[in-house]
Protein backbone atom coordinates (compact mmCIF):
# COMPACT_ATOMS: atom_id res chain seq x y z
CA UNK A 1 0.00 0.00 0.00
CA UNK A 2 2.79 2.42 0.60
CA UNK A 3 4.73 1.57 -2.26
CA UNK A 4 1.39 2.31 -4.38
CA UNK A 5 0.90 5.45 -2.48
CA UNK A 6 4.64 6.71 -3.09
CA UNK A 7 4.25 5.78 -6.81
CA UNK A 8 1.13 7.67 -7.07
CA UNK A 9 2.58 10.63 -5.39
CA UNK A 10 5.85 11.12 -7.40
CA UNK A 11 3.54 10.76 -10.48
CA UNK A 12 1.14 13.44 -9.08
CA UNK A 13 3.79 15.86 -8.01
CA UNK A 14 5.71 15.14 -11.35
CA UNK A 15 2.78 15.90 -13.89
CA UNK A 16 1.76 19.07 -11.47
CA UNK A 17 5.78 20.37 -11.29
CA UNK A 18 6.10 20.37 -15.06
CA UNK A 19 2.64 22.05 -15.55
CA UNK A 20 4.18 24.63 -13.90
CA UNK A 21 6.06 27.67 -14.79
CA UNK A 22 8.95 28.10 -12.15
CA UNK A 23 11.34 30.99 -11.43
CA UNK A 24 14.46 31.86 -9.95
CA UNK A 25 14.81 35.17 -9.35
CA UNK A 26 18.39 34.72 -8.09
CA UNK A 27 19.50 33.28 -11.70
CA UNK A 28 22.08 31.61 -10.03
CA UNK A 29 23.16 27.85 -11.32
CA UNK A 30 21.68 25.70 -8.33
CA UNK A 31 25.21 24.67 -8.12
CA UNK A 32 26.32 28.17 -6.37
CA UNK A 33 23.58 27.42 -4.14
CA UNK A 34 24.66 23.46 -3.05
CA UNK A 35 27.31 21.37 -3.24
CA UNK A 36 30.35 23.53 -5.03
CA UNK A 37 31.45 24.33 -1.62
CA UNK A 38 30.65 21.19 -0.15
CA UNK A 39 27.51 19.77 1.60
CA UNK A 40 24.85 21.84 2.62
CA UNK A 41 21.87 22.21 5.68
CA UNK A 42 19.41 22.81 3.05
CA UNK A 43 16.33 24.11 5.52
CA UNK A 44 12.24 24.62 4.65
CA UNK A 45 9.13 24.96 5.89
CA UNK A 46 6.95 21.30 5.94
CA UNK A 47 4.09 22.89 3.85
CA UNK A 48 6.26 23.35 1.39
CA UNK A 49 7.50 19.29 0.70
CA UNK A 50 5.82 18.81 -2.67
CA UNK A 51 7.42 22.16 -4.02
CA UNK A 52 10.33 20.94 -2.56
CA UNK A 53 10.06 17.70 -4.06
CA UNK A 54 10.03 18.77 -7.56
CA UNK A 55 12.71 22.13 -7.47
CA UNK A 56 15.02 19.00 -5.95
CA UNK A 57 14.04 16.80 -8.61
CA UNK A 58 13.80 19.06 -11.34
CA UNK A 59 16.86 21.24 -10.47
CA UNK A 60 19.70 19.21 -7.79
CA UNK A 61 19.00 15.49 -8.73
CA UNK A 62 19.16 15.34 -12.04
CA UNK A 63 22.49 17.16 -11.62
CA UNK A 64 23.82 14.32 -9.59
CA UNK A 65 23.92 16.06 -6.32
CA UNK A 66 23.60 13.49 -3.72
CA UNK A 67 20.95 14.63 -1.47
CA UNK A 68 19.75 13.16 2.19
CA UNK A 69 16.39 13.32 4.38
CA UNK A 70 15.30 12.24 7.10
CA UNK A 71 11.93 10.86 7.59
CA UNK A 72 9.52 9.79 10.45
CA UNK A 73 8.83 6.09 11.62
CA UNK A 74 4.89 6.89 11.09
CA UNK A 75 3.28 5.41 8.59
CA UNK A 76 3.62 9.10 6.67
CA UNK A 77 6.68 8.84 6.64
CA UNK A 78 6.81 5.31 5.48
CA UNK A 79 5.15 6.78 2.33
CA UNK A 80 7.33 10.18 2.17
CA UNK A 81 10.63 7.76 2.57
CA UNK A 82 9.54 5.48 -0.30
CA UNK A 83 8.31 8.58 -2.86
CA UNK A 84 11.92 10.51 -1.78
CA UNK A 85 13.86 6.95 -2.30
CA UNK A 86 12.23 6.51 -5.87
CA UNK A 87 13.63 9.51 -6.91
CA UNK A 88 17.13 9.15 -5.77
CA UNK A 89 17.38 10.70 -2.79
CA UNK A 90 19.04 8.54 0.72
CA UNK A 91 16.38 8.14 3.20
CA UNK A 92 17.10 7.91 7.19
CA UNK A 93 14.38 6.76 9.40
CA UNK A 94 13.77 8.84 12.72
CA UNK A 95 12.57 12.24 13.92
CA UNK A 96 12.13 14.47 17.17
CA UNK A 97 9.56 11.80 18.18
CA UNK A 98 10.45 8.78 17.57
CA UNK A 99 14.06 6.70 16.42
CA UNK A 100 15.46 10.85 16.50
CA UNK A 101 18.92 10.46 17.61
CA UNK A 102 20.05 7.49 15.19
CA UNK A 103 18.25 8.93 12.26
CA UNK A 104 19.97 12.09 12.93
CA UNK A 105 23.23 10.67 13.60
CA UNK A 106 22.88 9.05 10.22
CA UNK A 107 22.55 12.19 8.68
CA UNK A 108 25.12 13.25 10.27
CA UNK A 109 27.42 10.94 9.01
CA UNK A 110 25.85 11.29 5.44
CA UNK A 111 26.94 14.97 5.79
CA UNK A 112 30.27 14.29 7.47
CA UNK A 113 31.74 11.15 6.46
CA UNK A 114 29.57 10.70 2.36
CA UNK A 115 29.36 14.50 1.71
CA UNK A 116 25.98 14.53 1.06
CA UNK A 117 23.70 17.52 1.52
CA UNK A 118 20.53 17.30 3.68
CA UNK A 119 16.81 18.66 3.42
CA UNK A 120 15.09 19.41 6.60
CA UNK A 121 11.92 20.62 6.98
CA UNK A 122 12.20 22.10 10.21
CA UNK A 123 8.57 22.39 11.62
CA UNK A 124 7.97 18.24 10.48
CA UNK A 125 6.87 16.41 11.71
CA UNK A 126 4.09 17.30 13.55
CA UNK A 127 4.40 21.13 14.17
CA UNK A 128 3.73 23.40 15.29
CA UNK A 129 3.69 25.35 12.11
CA UNK A 130 6.54 27.64 11.50
CA UNK A 131 8.43 27.15 14.47
CA UNK A 132 11.95 25.46 13.66
CA UNK A 133 13.16 22.54 16.24
CA UNK A 134 16.94 22.77 16.68
CA UNK A 135 17.61 19.58 14.87
CA UNK A 136 19.16 21.29 11.63
CA UNK A 137 21.09 23.39 13.77
CA UNK A 138 22.96 20.60 15.88
CA UNK A 139 23.49 18.77 12.30
CA UNK A 140 25.05 21.93 11.03
CA UNK A 141 26.98 22.85 14.35
CA UNK A 142 28.19 19.62 14.53
CA UNK A 143 29.36 18.54 11.01
CA UNK A 144 30.08 21.95 10.06
CA UNK A 145 27.95 22.26 6.94
CA UNK A 146 26.18 25.75 6.44
CA UNK A 147 22.24 26.05 6.66
CA UNK A 148 21.02 27.49 3.68
CA UNK A 149 17.11 28.57 3.85
CA UNK A 150 14.78 27.71 0.83
CA UNK A 151 11.15 29.00 0.25
CA UNK A 152 8.97 27.86 -2.70
CA UNK A 153 5.80 29.57 -3.17
CA UNK A 154 3.02 29.10 -5.71
CA UNK A 155 0.68 31.44 -6.87
CA UNK A 156 -2.55 29.14 -6.79
CA UNK A 157 -2.74 26.33 -4.55
CA UNK A 158 -4.53 23.88 -2.85
CA UNK A 159 -3.98 23.61 1.22
CA UNK A 160 -4.72 20.26 2.20
CA UNK A 161 -6.37 19.62 5.67
CA UNK A 162 -3.03 18.23 7.96
CA UNK A 163 -1.81 20.54 10.37
CA UNK A 164 0.63 21.72 8.32
CA UNK A 165 -1.52 23.21 5.58
CA UNK A 166 0.12 21.18 3.14
CA UNK A 167 0.43 23.38 -0.57
CA UNK A 168 0.03 21.85 -3.62
CA UNK A 169 0.10 23.98 -6.68
CA UNK A 170 -2.77 24.47 -9.16
CA UNK A 171 -1.81 23.32 -12.38
CA UNK A 172 -0.19 25.89 -14.96
CA UNK A 173 0.91 28.46 -11.93
CA UNK A 174 3.49 30.43 -11.27
CA UNK A 175 6.18 29.14 -8.68
CA UNK A 176 9.28 31.01 -7.77
CA UNK A 177 12.20 30.05 -5.85
CA UNK A 178 13.85 32.01 -3.09
CA UNK A 179 16.79 31.78 -1.09
CA UNK A 180 18.27 33.02 2.01
CA UNK A 181 21.70 33.56 2.65
CA UNK A 182 23.93 30.67 4.13
CA UNK A 183 25.11 30.78 7.26
CA UNK A 184 27.26 28.40 9.52
CA UNK A 185 26.90 27.92 12.85
CA UNK A 186 30.33 27.33 15.23
CA UNK A 187 30.46 25.22 18.01
CA UNK A 188 30.80 28.47 20.35
CA UNK A 189 27.08 29.71 18.94
CA UNK A 190 24.18 29.04 21.13
CA UNK A 191 21.94 26.56 19.42
CA UNK A 192 18.72 28.38 20.50
CA UNK A 193 20.10 31.56 19.15
CA UNK A 194 20.78 29.94 15.98
CA UNK A 195 17.32 27.92 16.08
CA UNK A 196 15.93 31.41 16.16
CA UNK A 197 17.83 32.78 13.34
CA UNK A 198 17.07 30.18 11.15
CA UNK A 199 13.26 30.50 11.86
CA UNK A 200 13.29 34.37 11.74
CA UNK A 201 15.65 33.51 8.18
CA UNK A 202 12.67 31.14 6.47
CA UNK A 203 9.88 33.76 7.95
CA UNK A 204 11.27 36.48 5.76
CA UNK A 205 11.51 34.50 2.93
CA UNK A 206 7.65 34.14 3.26
CA UNK A 207 4.89 35.12 1.33
CA UNK A 208 1.36 34.96 1.51
CA UNK A 209 -0.14 32.76 -1.99
CA UNK A 210 -2.05 34.86 -4.05
CA UNK A 211 -5.27 32.79 -4.80
CA UNK A 212 -5.58 29.89 -2.38
CA UNK A 213 -8.56 27.57 -1.78
CA UNK B 1 41.30 11.62 34.22
CA UNK B 2 39.72 8.12 33.89
CA UNK B 3 36.70 7.17 31.22
CA UNK B 4 34.05 6.96 33.10
CA UNK B 5 34.81 10.97 34.49
CA UNK B 6 35.47 11.62 30.86
CA UNK B 7 32.05 10.36 30.19
CA UNK B 8 30.17 11.95 33.17
CA UNK B 9 31.81 15.41 32.26
CA UNK B 10 30.63 15.20 28.10
CA UNK B 11 27.03 14.19 29.67
CA UNK B 12 27.20 17.67 32.11
CA UNK B 13 28.44 19.55 29.60
CA UNK B 14 25.73 18.69 26.53
CA UNK B 15 22.87 18.46 29.45
CA UNK B 16 24.15 21.28 31.32
CA UNK B 17 23.54 19.36 34.29
CA UNK B 18 25.87 20.05 37.09
CA UNK B 19 28.43 17.15 36.72
CA UNK B 20 28.23 16.02 40.72
CA UNK B 21 24.32 15.74 40.56
CA UNK B 22 24.64 13.12 38.21
CA UNK B 23 23.56 9.81 38.95
CA UNK B 24 23.69 6.20 36.93
CA UNK B 25 20.32 5.36 37.06
CA UNK B 26 18.95 9.01 35.49
CA UNK B 27 16.98 8.72 32.54
CA UNK B 28 18.74 10.58 29.64
CA UNK B 29 15.50 12.45 28.30
CA UNK B 30 12.99 12.35 31.57
CA UNK B 31 16.32 13.90 33.95
CA UNK B 32 19.13 15.33 32.07
CA UNK B 33 16.39 17.06 28.70
CA UNK B 34 18.68 14.95 26.20
CA UNK B 35 16.28 14.88 22.56
CA UNK B 36 17.68 13.75 19.71
CA UNK B 37 19.52 16.96 18.91
CA UNK B 38 21.15 16.84 22.02
CA UNK B 39 21.95 13.10 21.57
CA UNK B 40 23.97 14.03 18.22
CA UNK B 41 25.89 16.31 20.43
CA UNK B 42 26.45 13.64 23.04
CA UNK B 43 27.29 10.90 20.97
CA UNK B 44 29.80 12.69 18.85
CA UNK B 45 31.50 14.13 21.79
CA UNK B 46 32.00 11.22 23.20
CA UNK B 47 33.25 9.49 20.44
CA UNK B 48 35.69 12.25 19.34
CA UNK B 49 36.94 13.02 23.11
CA UNK B 50 36.95 9.34 23.99
CA UNK B 51 38.47 7.96 20.59
CA UNK B 52 35.97 5.53 20.45
CA UNK B 53 33.04 4.10 18.12
CA UNK B 54 29.06 3.91 19.29
CA UNK B 55 27.12 2.00 17.12
CA UNK B 56 23.96 2.96 16.06
CA UNK B 57 22.50 -0.60 18.21
CA UNK B 58 24.28 0.88 21.20
CA UNK B 59 23.05 4.31 20.41
CA UNK B 60 19.61 3.64 20.19
CA UNK B 61 19.78 1.28 23.62
CA UNK B 62 21.30 3.82 25.89
CA UNK B 63 18.64 5.37 27.76
CA UNK B 64 20.81 6.23 30.99
CA UNK B 65 23.60 7.62 32.33
CA UNK B 66 24.37 3.74 33.52
CA UNK B 67 23.82 2.45 29.82
CA UNK B 68 26.47 4.85 28.53
CA UNK B 69 29.42 3.92 31.29
CA UNK B 70 28.14 0.28 30.16
CA UNK B 71 28.54 1.21 26.29
CA UNK B 72 32.01 3.14 26.82
CA UNK B 73 33.76 0.64 28.97
CA UNK B 74 32.92 -2.15 27.03
CA UNK B 75 34.37 -0.11 23.88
Amino acid sequence: MESLAAFLIRRVVGVLGRSCRWRDPTGEPIDRWIGREGPVVLVAWHEQAVLLAHWMRRRILVQGIPMAVMSSQSRDGEIGARTAAGWGVRVERGSSSRGGSVGLRRLYRAVKKDGFSVVFLVDGPRGPRYEAKPGAVVLAQMSGAPILPVAIHAERVWHLKSWDRMIVPKPFTRITVRRGEPFAVSPEDDVETARVGLQNALNGLQETPKCTD
Amino acid sequence: MNQKEKTLGVIADVSGVERDTIEPQMDLVADLGIDSPKALQLLVKLEDELGIEISDEEAARMETVDDILQVVAAT
